[in-house]
């Protein structure tokens, strides 16, 4: 029973840090239709952002909010240098350019810090509490539980209650409605992408203490993050989230009850794609976009 | 005479086909104007062209003020609210939220709650569905959402753009009350796009007439309804006053 | 605006010029180019033949991909995966079964069909984007089970196999490297040839009328599914047996020959050699994806992740046709002005 409990915090911790990645990938896709195969190699960036501040001295936490707000405008000009001339052309092409990012984030972020594992300190106090008998947890699980759960009302806020929430929502509504109420929906794309790529850095640094820190570490968070906002549904942030966190339990279980579960995690992560968009392609909470013919 | 809207040698383009050649009316500040003409006339595309959706040569002016070639969102901020056809709104949004944003471009945000209430005041229903998506409203209730939202932002000019469509007779009756009591009461100027042209130019003081590009007659409501050949060539039987198909 | 238009509705170039050129020609064109091929085998030597097998082996597999991702319009981040199917049947036919190299490529190309449909009957049903996210899944998924302790028994787990590759027989007077590079052009003469013969008769017909536009292409009479499903497992094809010659020239497979950025790989090499051009294209995106880690790793360890990112995005911004359609550019431009003159 402590084991599972175990798993099961574990699984929601990990499941937090997905939940935040896909609610990231979900304000790139509301706003511009687009999937950003690039955001865990963006995540991964701002995280060995992060990680240079740490080593100049700069305290952990003001050096999160810090890589947070270079995050954010680095996106808005990659949005608008190399994603926007792209904007009407056709699936293939815009695939092609997320590889592309995906690629050149990558290979910048090995040329930079190299290709070698690196440790990343927790932005908690290290240790871990007796949450009961037999039940130990780190420190670093719960705070990255609650940092989820912060991002995330802080999120839900942003959008219900304020001016700027409602217009990034109203754009990736109707854009032509939206200039027509006077909403500059350009600056609204570019925007998404800072916010996405703002919160993605947070789901970055909770991330590399626990997986520690290389260039590569962007490829597993970013199928299960898939998964979980197609589990959801990739138009609901709210069912994204919900996505995330249920892909996080998943692993943890298929991890500690599977056998053989810790080497197949990415390909039941690709089955439950899979069946998702052939059984319920909206997701769980999705609408149903119609396609344009 | 001041205008509220003023077309000079107005062309514009965009798509396939559908082009303005040289086109000239006004709006009179305060007043309606009923711009008519038959499907494919160009009506759609003037008011694109008027809130700088399309690109125009020509002049547009509002209230004086040169708005040809600014952006769609420019203009609305200078008090131009527009009723686009298919009224354009905001389906996964609440009513509330997409009066709010009716009101993004007000000039003055303490006067949202007077505007909301004013809003519910010609139009209860809304008030009745103010939590409710606006994609689950009827398509009436839909046409008094998308107008509600032109009256928030404290327009100057609103540009609506066939407001009748789809809608059954007796709605479309009570809708154009309201729209007459917004224009006589709270003195917005109007330029109507509408195919029910009789029902227009009971509400229009002025009337401009399109065909394929070209505006081929204007004048007042009452000089186009009484030239017997533009009745029968383009206004349709004037005794009918029904919806027409 | 066109500057993104992916128009390709048009026969590509280089089929047009054929045909107006007359059969003949274009058939003296080939068989010189064929013969060259084989003739290289006097000529090139140990390393660079062992370059030239896998330039063709990856040009077999991305033959295979451009007519699903160029004629067929299906976005697939994901064939990789059965490019190591490929590679570790043929593995395991010479490891196990003691089969003769030559003919393992077609052993491979039973199996990788066999785990195409297994993934296709599901996959093709969905569209455009959907399909390369669950592409991009099964490439992120591949290296993983790869790797896994469950087949060890037979992959050589993390170690991987080494093959013994015996040369052909003594009286062809062949070494054991030019072997491999006579079979590898054997295999690509053949699929250049079906591929050219595929996409110029009816069934590149069904594939790009199905790309442009399904309803119509239904319309018209054209399978639809049928289309689709061939365009995949043609691709499918291609890509296990360029895996398995792949495979066969290395001599050795293990995890870490399949990473997720071979799928990356393929796919970088159909669009920068150039979609719908059904054999410069491939061809010149091959030679791309071998030569440029070849030059650039020593140099920068991931640089070539660097160049295949760039490439990618200034070829998608000037030349969405790739290298092939900037080739055909030129080659009108020379043309016309020698007209000129």
């Amino acid at each position: 029973m402590t084991f599972f409990l175990e798993q099961l915090i574990i699984g929601l911790s990990s499941g937090g840090i997905y939940a935040i990645m896909a609610l990231a990938l979900v304000m790139i896709y509301k706003s511009t239709g687009h999937v950003n195969l690039a955001q865990g190699e963006m995540a991964v960036f701002s995280t060995f952002i992060a990680w240079s501040l740490v080593q100049m001295g700069v305290p952990i936490w003001p050096a999160i909010f810090l890589t947070m707000a270079v995050s954010f405008v680095g996106a808005i000009v990659l949005e608008r240098v190399v994603v926007r001339p792209f904007a009407e052309a056709d699936d293939l092409v815009i695939v092609a350019v997320f590889v592309g990012l995906f690629l050149g984030i990558h290979s910048l972020a090995g040329a930079i810090w190299k290709y070698e594992v690196k440790p990343f300190p927790s932005a908690f106090s290290d240790g871990s509490v007796n949450l009961m008998q037999d039940l130990s947890i780190r420190i670093h699980t719960l705070g990255s539980l609650a940092t989820t759960g912060a991002v995330l009302a802080a999120t839900w806020f942003f959008f219900r209650y304020t001016r700027l929430g409602l217009a990034l929502r109203a754009a990736a509504d109707n854009h032509e409605s939206s200039r027509l109420v006077g909403i500059n929906v350009s600056f609204m794309l570019a925007l998404g992408w800072g916010l996405a790529a703002g919160i993605g850095a947070v789901a970055g640094v909770m991330i590399a203490p626990v997986t520690f820190l290389d260039p590569g570490m962007g490829l597993a968070p970013l199928i299960f993050a898939l998964a979980g906002a197609l589990l959801g549904g990739i138009t609901s942030p709210f069912g994204a989230a919900l996505g995330g966190l249920i892909v996080g339990v998943l692993e943890a279980m298929i991890s500690a009850y599977v056998p053989y579960g810790i080497e197949f995690r990415e390909l039941i992560a690709l089955m439950l794609i899979l069946s998702v968009l052939l059984v319920r392609p909206a997701g769980l909470f999705g609408e149903i976009v119609t396609r344009r013919v | 005479m001041s205008h509220a809207l003023e077309l000079k040698d107005v062309s514009a383009s965009y798509g396939h086909g559908a082009i303005l050649h040289d086109i000239n009316f006004d709006v009179p500040a305060g007043g309606v104007t009923a711009l008519l003409g038959a499907n494919g006339a160009g009506k759609t595309t003037t008011l694109r062209a008027i809130c700088g959706m399309i690109e125009t040569h020509g002049d547009v002016r509002l209230f004086g003020e040169s708005i040809t070639g600014k952006t769609p969102e420019a203009i609305a901020r200078m008090g131009v609210a527009h009723v686009p056809d298919g009224r354009g709104t905001f389906t996964s949004l609440t009513v509330l939220d997409n009066l709010r944003l009716g009101a993004f471009s007000a000039k003055k945000r303490t006067n949202f709650r007077k505007s909301l209430d004013q809003v519910y005041d010609y139009f209860p229903r809304l008030k009745e569905r103010s939590g409710q998506h606006a994609g689950t409203l009827s398509g009436g209730e839909q046409q008094m959402l998308a107008i509600g939202r032109a009256l928030m932002a404290e327009p100057r000019l609103i540009l609506l753009d066939e407001p009748s469509i789809g809608l059954a007779p007796v709605i479309v009756k009570q809708l154009f009350e309201i729209l007459e009591q917004i224009a006589t009461e709270a003195g917005v100027s109007m330029l109507l796009v509408e195919q029910n042209s009789n029902l227009a130019l009971k509400l229009a003081s002025e009337a401009a007439l399109l065909e394929v590009g070209n505006l081929v007659a204007r004048g007042t409501s009452e000089e186009l309804s009484q030239n017997q050949e533009i009745a029968r060539a383009y206004l349709g039987d004037v005794s009918d006053t029904g919806a027409q198909a | 605006m066109a500057m993104h238009d992916l128009d390709m509705t048009h026969v590509n170039p280089e089929t047009r010029k054929l045909t107006k050129s007359g059969l003949p020609l274009a058939r003296l064109g080939y068989g010189g180019a064929a013969l060259a091929l084989v003739a290289a085998t006097g000529v090139l030597e140990g390393y660079e033949l062992f370059l030239a097998s896998s330039i063709l082996s990856y040009a077999i597999a991305a033959m295979g991909l451009n007519v699903l991702m160029g004629y067929n319009g299906q976005i697939s981040l994901g064939h990789g995966a059965f490019f190591a199917i490929g590679a570790y049947g043929a593995a395991i036919c010479i490891d196990r079964f003691a089969v003769p190299f030559a003919l393992t490529p077609i052993i491979a190309g039973v199996v990788g069909m066999g785990a195409g449909w297994l993934i296709g009957k599901p996959a093709l049903k969905l569209e455009g984007v959907y399909l390369a996210l669950a592409t991009f899944g099964l490439a992120i998924a591949t290296p993983t089970v790869l790797r896994s302790d469950l087949f060890s028994e037979w992959t050589g787990g993390v170690q991987g196999l080494f093959l013994l590759i015996n040369p052909a027989p003594e009286w062809t007077g062949l070494d054991l490297d030019q072997s491999i590079y006579v079979a590898v052009v054997l295999y690509f003469l053949i699929f250049a040839f079906v591929t050219l013969r595929l996409v110029r008769g009816l069934n590149g017909k069904a594939w790009i009328a199905t790309r442009d536009n399904p309803i119509a292409a239904r319309a018209m009479g054209f399978d639809v599914t049928r289309a689709k499903t061939r365009a995949f497992v043609f691709s499918v094809l291609a890509c296990s047996v360029g895996g398995a010659l792949s495979a066969v020239a290395v001599q050795f497979v293990a995890p870490d020959s399949f990473p997720f950025f071979l799928s990356i790989s393929l796919f970088t090499a159909v669009v920068v050699g150039g979609l719908c051009s059904p054999l410069v294209g491939p061809l010149l995106g091959a030679s791309f994806i071998v030569m440029v880690p070849n030059l650039t790793e020593e140099i920068w360890q991931g640089g070539s992740w660097a160049v295949y990112g760039a490439f990618i995005i200034v070829i998608m911004a000037i030349q969405p046709r790739g290298l092939a359609g900037m080739l055909a550019w030129v080659r009108a431009k020379v043309t016309a002005t020698s007209n000129n003159d």
